[in-house]
């Protein structure tokens, strides 16, 4: 026994340290092409844009469902789109974002429904390269459960330097590329002309994640302390989608309003049709981004009115 | 909880570690084993629960009374009624609706129309295994060939032994519980044989099956609209997919088995080097088809009868055979097939032709056993068509779709694919490998400790690349 685990402790040292030395190579051709690069840009025009700003905050349904100059040119006021994948994580993107608020900044906040049935010490590929192939100085913004759960990410991501295709086969794809986004960190519009095939999401069966809950109201606090304001809306979904997903946004519906969230429009207003789509059912293609951006500037004018 | 997630891999260092803690005390390691494949069942959903431990209990109590009685009748009886429970558990959870539907099919021929009263039930993980594991062991006493046990936690651990739980191989009394009544001692190069064996056996999934799974779902998604060339490239892969699936699977569960000191049956003998139907089927889930040898085809006369009845034998095994893979016409039809293809073998006198190695003693096969193996490779990936398709009209549009000129085009189309290289690269490690129990045995021990260890860590390193972690792949044998 004693031999066996001396050398399993041996191989999986050597193993580490070689993890270790892949991550601080840089990052490979074809990542250094991936949307996740975006993520600098984004910090910079949450640094340097001046105020009055509105920020949005979400997932992909906002980097390929808004039109942030017609935001622009109705509300007066700076729009940062500042969503780049889902998959990173709605506690990253508050993190990060929470970050760069100024005072009198308008927070709009539009998560997409799944992040309240995962876990929110989410672990991803995604997020994993976000930190350790994009801005290691990040690292803070990730909980230690967050660490340990992406361990076996960083593990894949070590791996992928050894790979020669990493170095050979750098695909340039028009969406999901680092050069996909405008000045206000939107996806170009000629990205999302061509309708593609897709299915609708299947009924959510995990349970729901209070937490989720519990960190939109840090996110809050923080805001409020830093004297911006957070406003939640609902992301813009495919209606065939939206029925079967129905109980589970009924959920996040409810938690909204008993936690006293200041919330713009309902689901319902955002369930839009399968005709309004490009490529899932939370991309939305330029018509139906049309239609998004206008129901939005709708309810937040409604809100500035009333305040 | 699959051997491919990272549940697993924290669920198993911790069992191992407890598990060797206590090797001191056989009883407490026993029971401390079978909370940790209890545990493990009821990750999945606790409600299964209740089935193993009905498949345990019935058995159990068949298992002590088959002993008490002597008198044939009554032990006949006991063995009946044990079957039916078992088989009807398994016939209500798996096949009842399938018979309903059958049932109002045939009927709606003759232009009667029933409605279909459909049982809106979940097929519990690994009942096929562990309902034919079971009864290994009841038909063994029943024959005698095997005392029963008063251990309840020996025959309990026998039932559910975690390794094997979710999709075998399916063990047999006299092989398992006997190891499970002695003290397992830690052998070094044993636990390192495992180690290597699940290394393979997460090669196998993650690496061919799933990435060939990615290729193969799109193709069957989309059949009536491609062209032949990519329906043969689906055909390929997903013969490809479904033996790095199950034979990887097997792999983890013979390895794991091996970290706690137990030596499972062997499921897989490099089934695509056999040279014909025969050699195939004694190399592809070795587990299942001994238990339909020695529990079904030797009853009916084996191969001492008469050719009419070896043949008749055949088909009932195959019939069998398909019909516990799954309640679908299309398994049916895949048993039936494979029937066809043997009967040949049998009226000839050729079917036990191949029992050697492939290529003994030598590099690489000659000519004529290429031939032999690239056709039971074509005729077995037919088979598999079948197997992938929902329904008999899709096997078949997919075969037809299959009959055009486009077709030879895969022979240059599938080398733009890389996973096509990997799996080429896999059947090379398996040929020189394959006199070994698995292909990574000859690898690790040859080489000295510095190429022998890089060779792992490339290993390692592809497996993670591979790997897609947030969205792990269930096994395909865990629907049987």
């Amino acid at each position: 026994m004693k031999k066996f685990l001396l050398k399993f402790i041996v191989f999986a040292f050597i193993g580490l340290v070689m993890i270790f030395i892949l991550i601080l190579l840089p990052p490979t051709p074809k990542v250094s092409e991936s949307l996740l690069f975006i993520d600098e840009r984004k910090d910079s025009l949450l640094i340097y844009v001046d105020s009055p700003r509105i920020l949005f905050v979400g997932g992909s349904n906002l980097s390929f469902g808004l039109n942030s100059q017609t935001i622009k040119d109705s509300l007066h006021l700076n729009p940062i789109n500042t969503a780049v994948d889902a998959a990173i994580g709605l506690k990253y993107m508050m993190e990060n974002t929470g970050q760069y608020i100024k005072k009198g900044d308008i927070v709009v906040l539009i998560p997409e429904y799944h992040y309240f049935f995962t876990d929110y010490n989410n672990a991803s590929e995604e997020l994993t390269r976000t930190i350790f192939d994009v801005n290691i100085n990040k690292i803070k913004l990730l909980s230690i459960d967050q660490l340990l759960l992406n361990f076996p990410y960083l593990c894949k991501l070590a791996s992928s330097k050894c790979i020669p295709a990493e170095y050979t086969h750098v695909e340039k794809s028009d969406v999901y590329s680092v050069h996909s986004f405008n000045q206000y960190g939107d996806v170009y519009p000629a990205y999302r002309e061509n309708r593609m095939h897709f299915l609708p999401y299947e009924k959510i069966t995990d349970s729901f994640k209070s937490e989720v809950i519990q960190g939109i109201r840090d996110f809050e606090r923080n805001i409020y302390a830093k004297e911006g304001i957070l406003l939640i809306s609902y992301p813009a979904l495919q209606d065939s989608s939206y029925i079967n997903l129905e109980e589970s946004i009924k959920r996040v519906e409810n938690e909204y309003r008993k936690n006293g969230f200041t919330i713009l429009g309902t689901p319902q207003k955002y369930m839009m049709p399968d005709s309004l789509f490009f490529n899932t059912p939370y991309h939305l293609n330029n018509k139906g981004v049309a239609v998004r951006t206008k129901l939005l500037i709708e309810d937040i004018s409604k809100f500035l009115n009333n305040r | 909880m699959t051997f491919n997630s990272i549940d697993f891999a924290v669920f198993m260092p911790v069992v191992f570690f407890i598990y060797w803690a206590l090797s001191k005390n056989l009883k407490m390691q026993n029971i401390f084993l079978l909370v940790a494949s209890y545990f493990f069942y009821v990750w999945w959903d606790w409600r299964y629960l209740s089935l193993i431990l009905l498949c345990t209990a019935v058995n159990y109590i068949a298992g002590l009374l088959l002993m008490k009685t002597e008198v044939q009748k009554w032990r006949k009886t006991i063995l009946v009624i044990c079957c039916f429970i078992c088989f009807g558990v398994l016939g209500v959870f798996k096949y009842y609706n399938f018979f309903v539907h059958t049932f109002v099919d045939a009927f709606s021929l003759f232009g009667v129309k029933l409605q279909a009263h459909t049982l809106n039930l979940i097929l519990p993980v690994g009942i096929s295994f562990y309902t034919f594991h079971t009864l290994s062991y009841t038909i063994d006493v029943y024959r005698r060939h095997f005392s029963s046990t008063k251990d309840i936690i020996s025959f309990a651990l026998f039932v559910s032994i975690f390794p094997l739980a979710m999709a075998g191989p399916i063990e047999r009394a006299t092989n398992l519980l006997p190891q499970i009544y002695v003290k397992r001692k830690f052998d070094y190069s044993q636990t390192v044989d495992g180690m290597r064996q699940i290394l393979w056996g997460l090669f196998k999934k993650i690496v061919i099956a799933d990435s060939c799974a990615e290729i193969v779902n799109y193709v069957f998604a989309n059949y009536n609209i491609l062209p032949g060339s990519s329906l043969l490239i689906g055909a390929l892969f997903f013969t490809f997919q479904i033996y790095g699936d199950f034979s990887g699977y097997s792999d983890m569960a013979i390895g794991i088995g091996k970290l706690l000191g137990f030596k499972f049956l062997r499921n897989f003998n490099y089934p695509y080097f056999s040279r014909d139907i025969a050699e195939f089927w004694r190399r592809w889930h070795m587990s299942l088809t001994t238990w339909f040898r020695d529990y079904l085809y030797i009853p009916l006369g084996g191969s001492r009868a008469s050719k009419r009845k070896i043949v008749r034998n055949t088909f009932i095994i195959y019939l069998v055979s398909g019909f516990w893979h799954g309640a679908n016409w299309t398994f049916i039809v895949w048993g039936l097939y494979h029937a066809l293809l043997f009967v040949p073998l049998i009226v000839t006198g050729r079917n036990r032709k191949y029992t050697n190695a492939v290529a003994e003693g030598k590099l690489f096969p000659g000519i004529k056993e290429t031939g032999q193996i690239f056709l039971t490779f074509f005729l077995v990936m037919i088979g598999w068509i079948f197997f992938r398709a929902n329904t008999i009209s899709e096997a078949t549009e997919y075969l037809n779709g299959m009959l055009q000129f486009d077709t030879l085009k895969a022979f240059y189309r599938i080398a733009s694919y890389p996973v096509f290289w990997i799996c080429c690269a896999m059947l090379i490690i398996e040929w020189f490998g394959r006199q070994e129990q698995c292909a990574l045995f000859k690898f690790g021990k040859e080489w000295n400790k510095g190429v022998r260890w890089s060779f792992y860590y490339i290993l390692i390193g592809i497996i993670f690349y591979f790997a897609q972690i947030g969205g792990i792949q269930t096994f395909i044998y865990f629907q049987f």
